[in-house]
């Protein structure tokens, strides 16, 4: 396997979480449906570069190395999953700010385009170290690096404004800054090697590339923990809150079919179809209809329902 | 038989319903998450004038009402209500002002009207079933149903 397969292997696994978490409890915020995104999108370009699957898309479509340009491809796109994963999480998120689609779409097609002023005949599973020394190979490289280096710079700052606004920020998000600082640190090689590369100092090539391999892994596995430092606690809780409001229901249920008998009408809850997301929508609307037949027939609310959340109504009082 | 049949066309109703409060929802441009108080201020713009919340004993079964001046309105809402009853209970009179509810839109002749009952919370007619789900809908934009996500955040 490559490095880059290695790499893909904590972009998998933080995919399978989410994934398992998403078909249990059936919800997420946005910014964890882009990670989400990011995740896969990551993954498979990093998997990409897995040395059959290289040779089966040249032999496919008879361009050397195009596997390389699909996995560049797809981890820009990952990328800018990534940075609409952080811009989802603010209060008033702009999800289709143009320039942020213009910037991707210019990424996409500037490696597209260098990729294929490359001479590049024969296939190799080590592109950059085979190719690197022409000049379009270096832009090809440096595109993609300033590109990926810009989103997690940007990244990490939102997630350090998150830290100074105390917002209850996992200390686990740390090593996603560590982890962005990584990558930033791994573009700047990168940037050094090709520039070496293209200059014919070897020497140099070989120091870099000695330190691009640790520097690239430790930086995918920072990112990954530092991710799921948000995803898995918040994942474990929201299951936990998931598992509790199936057993509320089981147990309110019946009580509202006995206070409609007892109060002589019925409302709402029994004719909605409650598509599993909204487990939440269902508990609040048994819970006030339990309330309300409670109250139509004389009798007390069964202790299960009063379930109170008291935060919005506090807002009220003006 | 005919009751099954009856039961399918309510729930066909209930549906068609559902998916119309969501789109009215949505069609509202209201931010993905909002405080109450926002919601509220939202409201006063759609009505044009200020409303008052009250908590008032309130004749029979009702459990919230509101009524409209000629310069404000009032939501009033009867003691003893759970927090979370409360809370459907205004989000039902604001859905009520959202939906441009005609029942709502008195046009004062006299100084102060005798009020609407717009929430009976007995959800005797469809189009009390139409506004108690389009409360649901926005129950859900101002975090009531899920209050620890009210904040969001990075990748959470």
């Amino acid at each position: 396997m490559t490095l880059h397969v290695w790499g893909s292997i904590p972009a998998w696994i933080i995919l399978a979480v989410l994934i398992v978490r998403l078909w249990l409890v059936r919800t997420q915020s946005a910014s964890v449906t882009w990670l989400m995104v990011c995740c896969a999108f990551v993954a498979l370009g990093l998997t990409t570069n897995l040395d059959v699957i290289v040779d089966s898309l040249s032999a496919n479509t008879h361009v050397p190395n195009i596997a390389d340009v699909i996995s560049r491809s797809l981890t820009v796109c990952g990328l800018f999953a990534l940075a609409q994963s952080v811009e989802a999480a603010a209060r008033t998120a702009r999800l289709l700010r143009a320039s942020r689609f213009v910037a991707c779409g210019i990424v996409l097609v500037a490696l597209i385009v260098l990729f294929a002023l490359t001479d590049a005949p024969a296939t190799t599973d080590k592109f950059m170290q085979t190719y690197g020394g022409q000049i379009p190979t270096a832009l090809y490289s440096a595109t993609f690096m300033i590109y990926i280096a810009s989103i997690l710079g940007i990244s990490a700052a939102a997630v350090l404004a998150e830290f100074r606004q105390g917002r209850g920020t996992s200390r686990m998000y740390w090593l996603f800054i560590v982890g962005s600082g990584g990558i930033i640190l791994l573009a700047l090689i990168a940037i050094a090697l090709d520039t070496a590369h293209v200059l014919g100092a070897m020497d140099a090539v070989d120091i870099l590339i000695a330190v691009y391999n640790p520097v690239f892994l430790l930086s995918m596995v920072f990112l990954a923990i530092g991710a799921a430092g948000g995803v898995l606690p918040a994942a474990a809780r929201e299951f936990r809150d998931w598992r509790e409001t199936q057993r509320r229901i089981g147990a309110l249920e019946p009580e509202l079919r006995r206070l409609e008998e007892d109060a002589g009408h019925s409302g709402i809850y029994f004719t909605v179809r409650w598509h599993p997301r909204e487990w939440r929508s269902q508990l609040h609307r048994l819970s006030v209809e339990i309330e309300d037949r409670a109250r139509e027939s004389g009798q007390a609310v069964p202790a299960a329902a009063a379930l109170e959340s008291t935060e919005p109504l506090t807002e009220t009082t003006r | 038989m005919s009751g099954v049949l009856s039961g399918s066309k309510d729930r066909v109703v209930i549906r068609r319903r559902q998916g119309d409060a969501r789109r009215q929802v949505r069609q509202l441009g209201l931010p993905r998450r909002l405080t109450l108080t926002e919601l509220i201020a939202r409201a006063e713009q759609t009505l044009g004038k200020p409303i008052e919340l009250q908590t008032v004993e309130l004749p029979g079964d009702l459990s919230a009402r509101f009524i409209q001046r000629k310069s404000s309105a009032v939501l009033e809402t009867c003691p003893g209500l759970s927090d979370r009853s409360r809370v459907a209970c205004i989000l039902h009179e604001l859905a009520h002002v959202f939906m441009s509810d005609p029942g709502c839109d008195h046009r004062a002749y006299t100084d102060m009207l005798s009020g609407r009952t717009a929430f009976t919370r007995s959800l005797d007619t469809p189009h009390e079933h139409a506004v108690e789900l389009f409360a649901d809908q926005l129950a859900v934009r101002i975090g009531f149903l899920d209050p620890e996500e009210q904040d969001g955040g990075i990748f959470r």
